[in-house]
């Protein structure tokens, strides 16, 4: 088992290294590729069409026509929201061939389908915003099972959704299911070793 | 993995078991600590210096990743004392990791500021959830073969 654990820290050091730069070099225009894809997201189920979401840097300013001018706008951190990036990046570096044709293609499909679980914690985040941060205007537009519902969605995303999203993505997509285990094989006595 | 989560939640769980709990945590990182930086006080949950506070809140006191992995353990097929062990060291693992967390992050507060943010949210993250799923993998490795071994 140390036999493969080594390389394994190896490889799993260098994914996460990889995928801490890479999310950190492209945080900021990530935020307005999110914005874009989210904002219309969110438009479509209000009458009438109201939210705008204004990235700048790693931060999503959101603002309604509908707020008065003078009030101040909320905002989200994306940054807790995206960083599980290098978790799903660490966790597919850590296959017995990182940059084999199998791996790679399955890799950028997780990452697509992480933007998507990304799009839609930026919609339960507004949402949450919308119902529970607004003081009066909350609780004017939004009922208590609303305001449960989306204070406890935000909420099991920050908690669970986060981490469990790019873990659950790997464990769909990897390429075998052994790979990331050592390989099983008989010793000379029959005896199953590792 | 619901049903922990429900019962953190509780607030008399929260209030009677979760805040003392996170009270030692912040005691605990703050000895770690003394050993290179002088001057660290903690009240109640708060961490604080001349220069920098450190509130450890739900979510940092390591509880989470500690029912992550409690979860994974018990769902697994193994024997109630493999599980029992299994819980134990890695309770203890992620909770020593986590003070490591920190100490680390409450230097970085105090000396290098602009680069907290960065550490707090991607790296101690990521690093906890990666130590814990390695904790499983590795638990998971020794327990599974037992029944595999034994039935040969």
């Amino acid at each position: 088992m140390l036999k493969n654990l080594w390389p394994n820290l190896a490889k799993g050091a260098a994914g996460f290294l990889l995928g801490l730069v890479f999310w950190w070099a492209l945080s900021a225009p990530y935020a307005h590729v999110l914005a874009s894809l989210t904002e219309p997201l969110i438009r479509i189920a209000e009458r009438p069409p109201v939210t705008r979401l204004i990235a700048g840097g790693t931060e999503l300013t959101i603002d309604r026509d509908d707020f008065p001018a003078a009030s101040p706008r909320p905002g989200l951190m994306l940054m807790d929201i995206t960083a599980n990036i290098i978790l799903l990046a660490t966790l597919f570096s850590v296959t017995r061939k990182p940059l084999s044709d199998s791996n790679v293609p399955r890799f950028l499909l997780a990452m697509l389908a992480l933007v998507v679980v990304h799009i839609a914690a930026v919609i339960v985040n507004v949402q949450s915003i919308y119902a529970l941060r607004l003081g009066p205007w909350s609780a004017v537009h939004y009922g208590p099972i609303a305001r449960n519902f989306w204070g406890a969605a935000a909420h099991f995303y920050t908690v669970v959704g986060i981490f469990g999203a790019p873990f659950a993505l790997w464990w769909l997509l990897r390429p075998s299911p052994g790979s990331f285990e050592p390989q099983r094989h008989r010793g000379r006595r029959g005896r199953l070793s590792l | 993995m619901l049903v922990l989560y429900a019962v953190v939640a509780l607030n008399q769980v929260n209030d009677r078991v979760i805040v003392p709990f996170t009270e030692v945590v912040a005691r605990g990182a703050a000895m770690l600590l003394r050993g290179v930086e002088s001057g660290v006080g903690v009240t109640g949950t708060v961490m604080r210096s001349p220069r920098f506070a450190l509130d450890v809140r739900n979510g940092c006191n390591g509880v989470e990743a500690a029912i992550l992995l409690a979860a994974a353990i018990l769902a697994f097929p193994a024997t109630l004392r493999s599980r029992l062990l299994g819980l134990t060291v890695a309770c203890v693992a992620i909770e020593l990791l986590n003070l490591v967390r920190l100490s680390t992050l409450f230097w970085l507060g105090e000396h290098y500021r602009r680069i907290f943010d960065f550490f707090h949210i991607a790296v101690w993250q990521s690093l906890i959830i990666l130590a814990a799923i390695s904790i499983f993998i590795l638990w998971s490795w020794k327990f599974a073969e037992k029944p595999l071994a034994e039935s040969r």
